[in-house]
């Protein structure tokens, strides 16, 4: 019993963190995402024994959460932030332009499709590689590259596109003055 | 390859570069500038993923799992209590005619006879089952926030006990402090500065304080009460939780989250509730 509590409490140091991240990229609510960790650890002490292979629990909790949210997902549909959106519009002159390109693509990244967004962040998050995130998410691994491409090919284009706007916003601002 | 081939390859994958990507380089050097660009947008894409987690996660996931351990205890306990009536009404019907010389049985078969053994065995059966049912019937329910505030009132009624190494002169002694309230203890909770018995709304309990990460944390078991599941609260600036525990109600309550959660593992390892 207490080789199976250290090793938890090794599983929570190691992968809580990028869990509840990896949760609130696809669930988009910081208190949902904190729920589904929760859930999953639940899930993943319950089932503990079956984990045979030390190196495969990343995987593993990455399964369970999945399910978790896919369990979650289809008794809630979680709403875009839209009120943060406003936000950023409203502050974007007060911001260094830095921290301002990076809540901008924040929010680009919440409005990716999940399908683009999983391996993205399988990817640049986890360390995945395009064999894993396949196997990961059940797909072939051109159909994984297809959409780890275009996953980044849309936040550059979204990106530059609202980086063209908002210079514009920006030099109007100047000229007032 | 063509640059097109090379574009898509680096926004799939721009930490790697092939061997057929290295020979463009070669080729193509002034495209060296693609690759850092692409690689310090994969940075700000990692940078922006790397949204700030909520402090205490971790120690509220470690406290979830141990009440889930402590229920998981105590259902065990529940069946083996169970399962030791069931095993003793069976010896009762099925053999009712142990050997007299048997003296192995918790009391001597000299003074009872195997009728008398069928028989005591089954009145301490239905004593058993009645004990269950009593203490799940005459649990009060707890009203939550003046129960917090009553506990919270409690512990500063007394500060003194925060700070004071007063325990049990013997571990007999503490044993029975802890029996008071309907548990067990299997070993010394470790870091207890203070044990002793108090009064919470009208009712005996078991206070202990034990000190976590150099601060006080405060557990107050109240039995007979009942709270129907565990929640955390935050109160004067205090941190806490209550959970229900076979036969009452314990409430753990320290300065911060973590402190709790530490301390709940430690005394949960420690104290059995039958």
């Amino acid at each position: 019993m207490q080789h199976k509590n250290r090793f938890f409490e090794q599983l929570v140091s190691a992968y809580a963190n990028d869990l509840y991240r990896y949760a609130y990229w696809l669930c988009k609510q910081p208190t949902l995402a904190e729920d589904l960790v929760q859930e999953t650890f639940a899930r993943a002490w319950k089932s503990i024994e079956s984990l045979k292979d030390e190196k495969a629990a990343k995987a593993w909790l990455i399964t369970i959460l999945r399910r978790e949210n896919a369990r979650l997902y289809e008794k809630y549909q979680p709403q875009l932030l839209e009120i943060e959106e406003s936000l950023v519009a409203d502050d974007y002159h007060n911001e260094p332009s830095n921290k301002l390109e990076k809540e901008q693509l924040h929010h680009m990244i919440l409005k990716l499709p999940d399908e683009y967004k999983e391996p993205l962040i399988l990817q640049v998050m986890w360390g995945f590689s395009g064999d894993e995130i396949a196997k990961e998410l059940d797909l072939k691994l051109a159909t994984v590259n297809t959409r780890l491409f275009r996953a980044r090919q849309q936040l550059k284009q979204l990106f530059n596109d609202e980086n063209t706007v908002l210079n514009l916003m920006m030099e109007q601002e100047g000229a007032k003055k | 390859m063509n640059e097109m081939t090379f574009r898509t390859k680096l926004l799939t994958h721009p930490q790697i570069l092939d061997a057929e990507m290295i020979k463009y380089l070669e080729d193509y050097p002034e495209q060296k500038s693609l690759v850092q660009g692409a690689r310090a947008f994969d940075q700000t894409i990692s940078d922006v993923l790397d949204v700030e987690v909520p402090e205490g996660l971790h120690a509220r996931i470690l406290l979830n799992q141990s009440y889930q351990q402590n229920l998981e205890t105590s259902s065990e306990n529940v069946e083996q209590v169970d399962k030791n009536v069931m095993g003793v009404d069976n010896v009762t019907v099925l053999e009712p005619s142990v050997s007299s010389d048997d003296k192995t049985g918790w009391m001597d078969n000299a003074l009872f006879g195997s009728w008398k053994m069928g028989l005591a065995a089954s009145v301490m059966g239905v004593a058993i089952l009645l004990g269950v049912w009593q203490n799940t019937q005459q649990l009060t329910p707890l009203s939550g926030e003046a129960t917090i505030d009553h506990i919270i009132a409690h512990i500063e009624h007394d500060p003194s006990l925060m700070t004071a190494v007063k325990l049990p002169n013997s571990e007999q002694e503490l044993q029975q402090l802890f029996a008071n309230v309907g548990a067990q203890l299997s070993k010394p909770v470790e870091g207890m500065s203070y044990a002793g018995m108090c009064d919470v709304e009208g009712q005996q309990g078991l206070h202990i304080v034990m000190q976590e990460q150099g601060q006080p944390v405060t557990i107050i078991v109240m039995p007979g009460q009942q709270v129907e599941a565990m929640h955390a609260f935050q109160k004067s600036g205090y941190q806490g939780e209550i959970m229900p525990v076979k036969g009452g109600v314990v409430a753990i309550v320290a300065n911060t989250m973590e402190q709790v959660a530490l301390a709940q593992i430690r005394f949960f390892k420690a104290v059995k509730f039958a």
